[in-house]
C-alpha cells in the first residue's frame, strides 16, 4: 500500500531521533537495571571481602575444647582471628565480636543450650550491611553442625542418621497442566511466569502510550491536516502509523530485556534466578516462535488501540493521560489472571476473561513451557478478531472529519458550560 | 470545465451554520482570492475542497470531482496548505520535502524535491532539523511542499498569515512564479493589499455568504470605493 513505508520510517526517524524517548524508554532500562544488578552483586561481594579483611575477636572465657574447637573452626573459615580478653570490647575497631561463655563446653554435653554471643560493627546501614550480617551468623551455624557431628562421631554416631535421616523428593501434581513436576523445578517456574507478564504490561502500557502520542503529536505540531490531504489511501497512514509504533515498542522492550539480563547476570552472585534463564532458553523454538506472533498480535492490537484513544486528545500531555488511565484495569486483569484459580471462575466470567486479548499474555510463558499450542492460535485468533474491529473503527474514524472536529466539539460544550 | 465549482454550499459545526449556502467557481489558470474576516468562512470553505472536512449540503468539484464522493481522486490533483500548519521537528527540511514527494510520485520524487528547495529558498538550512527553523522559513518550506508538485490546484489558506513584511513578499512572489507552471491557486487571505496584488479574481465573504465576486477592479469600482478594503466595508455594511 503507497504511503505504508514512508509513513513509518517518519514515525520512527520522528521517535528515535527524540532525546525524551531516547533517554527514557532506551537508556533508562538500558543503564538502570544493570546498574542495579551491579549493585547487588557488588555488595554482597564487598560484604565477603570486608569479613576477610576485618578483625575478629574471639574472648574465650571458657578456654575449654569445644571453645577452642570454635576458634580453630572460625580460623579455617579464612576469618581473621584475635583472640581477646572482656576489656577489649570497647575497642570499637574490630568487625565481629564473638564471646564463648564460661562452661561453654560443659553446657552443651549436658544440653543446657548455653548462648554463644556475637556482635557485629557496622558503620552505617547499606546493601552490604545484609552481606556482613550473615555471613558470621552462617558460619556459626556450620559450626553448630559441625560440633555436633563430632560428639556423634565420638560417640560412634553416623551424623548423617540426625542430620539428614532421609531425603525429600516432593513432585507437585498440576492438574491444569497433567503431569508431575518437582518442587523446586516449579519454583523457578512460578518465578518466571509471573515477572514476564508485569515486563509485558510495561511494553503494552508503553506502546499505548507511543501511540496516541503519535496521532496526538500530529495535532499538536499541526501536521495532521496536511497528512490527511496527501494522496494516499487513510488506511496506508493508519498501518504506517501502527508499525511505526509497534517498531518502538519493540525496540524498547528489547532494550528493557537485555536491561533485565543483565540485571540478573551482574546480580548473580545475590540472585539464585541464573538457572531459571538457562532452563527458558532450553524452551523449543517453535514455542518461542509462536508466543512472539501472540505477543506481536497484541501489540499491533494496543497500537491500533492508542491511535483510537488518540482521537479523543487534544494534546500529547491528554493522550499521554488517556493511556496511562488504562494501566490500572490492566493491571487488574493480570493480577486476576495470576492469583485467581480460573478453572473454579463461574462460566460466565471465564468468557469474559478469554474474550480479552491481554488475557493470553498472562500465562503465555507457562503454555510456552508447557508446548500447549492451541492456546497460542486461540489467544491470537481471538487477537486478529479485536484487531479487525478495532482497525475498522479507527478506519473510519480517520475517514470521517471526527479526528479534526472532535475538538471543536468539546470546546464548545466547555464554553456552553461557561456561559 | 471549472477548476473549481461550489454550488449552494452549506456546512453545519453541530447547530451552527458555517456556510449559507455560498457559490462560486474558479477557472483553470486563475489566481482566485477569498477575502474575510476572521470567522467569514473561508477556511470552512477551503478545508471542504481539500476534504479534510464534509459538506452539509451543497456541491463542490474540482476539475469535475466531487470532493466528498471522489475525494481520493481529489487528492491527487491538489495540494493543501492550512492556515496554522507546522512541520516535523526532528526531520530536516530535506527528509519532509522528501517524504511528501514520494507519496505523489515515487519514482520521480527527487524533481520534485529539487523545485521544492528551489521554490523554499532555504538553501543549505534544508538539511537541518525542522525543529531548529524560525516561523518564516517553516511557512516557506510548506509552502514548498504545497507547490513543488505543481498540482493542478494550490489551496493555501492564508499563505502569509503571521509573517513579516520581507518574507510575506518573497511568499507572494513564489505564488506568482508558480501560478505561470499552469497550477490553479485557491488562496484565502484577510489581507486586501495581497489579494490585490495576487489575485485576478476575487470573492468577498462574511458570516458564511458571498457578497460580491470579481476581479478586484470590477468590485473596486461597483461600489465606487477607492480600493478594495473600502469596497469590502462598503459591501458588508450593505
Amino acid at each position: 500500500m503507497r504511503g505504508v513505508r514512508d509513513i513509518l520510517v517518519k514515525e520512527v526517524k520522528e521517535t528515535f531521533r527524540n532525546p525524551r524517548y531516547l533517554i527514557f524508554t532506551i537508556l533508562f532500562p538500558l543503564l538502570i537495571y544493570p546498574i542495579m544488578g551491579y549493585m547487588f552483586g557488588f555488595s554482597f561481594s564487598a560484604a565477603q571481602e570486608t569479613i576477610s579483611k576485618g578483625t575478629v575477636l574471639v574472648v574465650d572465657l571458657d578456654k575449654s575444647s569445644f571453645s577452642h574447637l570454635l576458634t580453630d573452626y572460625l580460623k579455617e573459615s579464612g576469618l581473621n582471628v584475635i583472640e581477646s580478653d572482656p576489656n577489649s570490647l570497647n575497642n570499637t575497631e574490630y568487625l565481629i565480636a564473638i564471646i564463648i561463655p564460661k562452661g561453654f563446653s560443659e553446657s552443651i554435653l549436658n544440653g543446657s543450650q548455653p548462648v554463644l554471643k556475637s556482635r557485629v560493627n557496622v558503620g552505617s546501614i547499606s546493601f552490604m550491611t545484609m552481606g556482613i550480617v550473615s555471613i558470621p551468623q552462617s558460619i556459626l551455624e556450620g559450626f553448630k553442625k559441625y560440633i555436633g557431628s563430632e560428639i556423634l562421631i565420638e560417640n560412634n554416631i553416623d551424623p548423617r542418621i540426625i542430620y539428614d535421616p532421609f531425603r525429600i523428593d516432593t513432585l507437585v501434581y498440576v492438574r491444569e497442566w497433567g503431569r508431575l513436576v518437582p518442587q523446586p523445578q516449579l519454583s523457578m517456574y512460578i518465578m518466571n511466569i509471573y515477572i514476564w507478564p508485569w515486563i509485558l504490561f510495561g511494553l503494552i502500557i508503553s506502546i499505548l502510550q507511543i501511540s496516541t502520542v503519535f496521532l496526538s503529536e500530529e495535532k499538536e505540531q499541526k501536521t495532521l491536516e496536511i497528512l490527511l490531504t496527501l494522496p494516499i489511501d487513510r488506511k496506508a497512514i493508519i498501518l504506517g502509523k501502527i508499525l511505526g509504533s509497534s517498531i518502538v515498542a519493540i525496540s524498547a522492550t528489547a532494550s528493557y530485556i537485555v536491561g533485565f539480563v543483565l540485571y540478573i547476570v551482574l546480580g548473580s552472585t545475590f540472585f539464585s534466578m541464573v538457572d531459571g534463564f538457562t532452563e527458558i532458553l532450553n524452551t523449543p523454538l517453535h514455542a518461542i516462535i509462536l508466543m512472539s506472533i501472540l505477543f506481536f498480535l497484541e501489540l499491533l492490537f494496543t497500537a491500533s488501540l492508542g491511535l483510537g484513544i488518540a482521537v479523543f486528545a487534544q494534546d500529547t500531555k491528554a493522550a499521554e493521560s488517556l493511556a496511562g488511565s488504562f494501566a490500572m484495569p490492566l493491571m487488574l486483569l493480570i493480577l486476576a489472571g495470576s492469583i485467581l484459580d480460573l478453572e473454579s471462575l463461574p462460566l460466565i466470567v471465564k468468557y469474559i476473561y478469554y474474550a480479552i486479548p491481554y488475557s493470553y499474555m498472562i500465562k503465555a510463558f507457562e503454555h510456552m513451557l508447557l508446548n500447549d499450542y492451541s492456546y497460542f492460535i486461540f489467544g491470537s485468533v481471538i487477537t486478529i478478531i479485536w484487531l479487525i474491529i478495532m482497525l475498522f473503527i479507527v478506519s473510519k474514524i480517520f475517514s470521517s472529519e471526527k479526528l479534526l472536529t472532535m475538538r471543536v466539539r468539546l470546546w464548545k460544550r466547555r464554553r456552553g458550560v461557561k456561559e | 470545465m471549472y477548476a473549481v465549482e461550489v454550488k449552494d454550499l452549506v456546512k453545519y459545526y453541530g447547530s451552527f451554520m458555517a456556510l449559507k449556502g455560498i457559490t462560486f467557481h474558479v477557472d483553470e489558470g486563475d489566481i482566485y482570492g477569498l477575502i474575510g474576516p476572521n470567522g467569514a468562512g473561508k477556511s470552512t470553505t477551503l478545508r471542504i475542497l481539500a476534504t479534510l472536512l464534509k459538506p452539509s449540503s451543497g456541491v463542490a468539484r474540482i476539475f469535475g470531482y466531487d470532493v466528498d464522493k471522489d475525494a481520493d481522486r481529489v487528492r491527487r490533483i491538489i495540494s493543501y496548505l492550512p492556515e496554522e500548519a507546522g512541520g516535523y521537528k526532528y526531520l530536516t527540511g530535506f527528509e519532509y520535502l522528501s517524504m511528501n514527494a514520494k507519496m505523489y510520485d515515487p519514482e520521480n520524487f527527487r524533481e520534485y524535491v529539487e523545485y521544492g528547495i528551489e521554490i523554499s529558498g532555504l538553501g543549505d538550512r534544508i538539511y537541518d532539523r525542522i525543529g531548529s527553523y524560525s516561523k518564516g522559513m517553516i511557512r516557506r518550506l510548506l509552502l514548498a511542499r504545497a507547490l513543488m508538485m505543481k498540482p493542478r490546484l494550490a489551496i493555501l489558506d492564508e499563505p502569509t498569515a503571521g509573517m513579516d513584511v520581507v518574507h510575506a513578499t518573497v511568499i507572494r512572489d513564489i505564488i506568482k512564479n508558480v501560478a505561470r507552471e499552469d497550477v490553479t491557486i485557491l488562496l484565502s487571505s484577510h489581507n486586501m493589499l495581497e489579494v490585490h496584488y495576487l489575485c485576478n479574481k476575487i470573492s468577498l465573504i462574511n458570516e458564511g455568504r458571498i457578497v460580491a465576486s470579481g476581479s478586484p477592479s470590477e468590485i473596486i469600482d461597483s461600489v465606487n470605493a477607492s480600493n478594495l478594503e473600502e469596497a469590502f466595508v462598503r459591501l458588508v455594511r450593505g
